[in-house]
């Protein structure tokens, strides 16, 4: 009888002991996909100027790298500050797609995901929708960690494919992506990829972003039909 | 008469001031600053999407990234370096 509740006490602590440690940083490594420029070069609406600054900035738009800042209810997820700073001059297809200067929020506990974004020339906080996964058996290893595929089928032709680890068990991950059983350690977006190349178990503090006034997807759509850009014109 | 030609004279005053009022909205409506560089950011983006930039959906699941582009194209294109 002793022994079953001296066993009992090492597994109880065990357990409390591997929740506790639920909370540190991942290091995203961003790299931009390889470009096919075959489209590009076929359309003659687009003058030839314009396909060599597009294939120039390709050139230019070097990896970048990303923090995630996670604990057992919240992550925050940002672009690293000394990677903007370099390429403030120059327009970067990766830093834009990997996130900018944007800061990313999810809170699991009380379902709070949003965005803090700099858009129309005032910082707003804008909520974002938890995706719709497709869990799939397939699996691969990112480090020391077993690594399941999940499909986001809110993307266009089921194209984003994200791989999480169950031995993590939070559900954040890169930019909007999140609502997963574990840690996403890989993203597959069409022009980018996230790779972890570094995760800490450490404790951190998550500062929740506070710049700007707080608006739902909704309120959103409407303030950029008004003003986009885009709204009266026809891709080539 | 004299009452005649006062109202007469006021009437074409008015009349004159509210035709320059609305030639000056046709001029300011017509020279927007940068025109050109709206259809230049435009057509960067074009050929960026072409190259396998985002979705292809302007204001689809990328927007912010596509008007991040947008903008930093026209602002470069308005200080005169495109």
């Amino acid at each position: 009888m002793k022994k079953i509740i001296t066993l009992l006490i090492i597994c109880l602590t065990y357990i409390s002991y591997s929740q506790e440690k639920l909370e540190g940083e991942v290091l995203y490594k961003i790299s931009l996909n390889k470009p096919d420029f075959s489209k590009l070069e076929k359309n003659t609406k687009i003058s030839k100027k314009r396909k060599e600054e597009v294939k120039k900035v390709f050139k230019l738009s070097k990896d970048v790298e990303a923090i995630l800042l996670f604990n057992k209810k919240e992550s925050l997820y940002s672009v690293k500050k000394s990677m903007q700073n370099e390429s403030n001059t120059r327009m970067n297809f990766t830093e834009i797609f990997a996130g900018n200067t944007n800061k990313y929020y999810v809170n699991s506990i009380n379902k709070e995901y949003f965005y803090q974004t700099n858009i129309f020339g005032e910082s707003m906080l804008i909520e974002m929708l938890q995706k719709k996964w497709k869990l799939t058996q397939e699996t691969k290893k990112i480090g020391k960690y077993t690594c399941y595929k999940a499909i986001d089928l809110n993307s266009k032709n089921q194209s984003i494919m994200a791989w999480y680890a169950p031995e993590i068990p939070v559900n954040f991950g890169p930019k909007k992506y999140f609502g997963l059983p574990g840690l996403i350690l890989e993203l597959q977006e069409s022009t980018i990829v996230f790779t972890a190349i570094k995760i800490e178990l450490n404790t951190k503090k998550i500062k929740k972003p506070n710049k700007g006034k707080k608006i739902t997807i909704k309120e959103y759509n409407e303030i950029r039909n008004k003003n986009s850009p885009f709204k009266n014109r026809r891709r080539n | 008469m004299k009452k005649i030609i006062l109202s007469l004279a006021v009437i074409f005053m008015m009349s004159s001031f509210t035709t320059a009022n609305i030639n000056v909205d046709k001029a300011i409506i017509e020279d927007v600053p940068g025109r050109e560089c709206v259809d230049t950011a435009m057509e960067f983006v074009n050929a960026a999407v072409d190259a396998g930039i985002g979705d292809g959906e302007l204001n689809g699941a990328y927007y912010d990234e596509y008007m991040t582009i947008y903008h930093f194209y026209y602002r470069e294109c308005m200080l005169g370096f495109v």
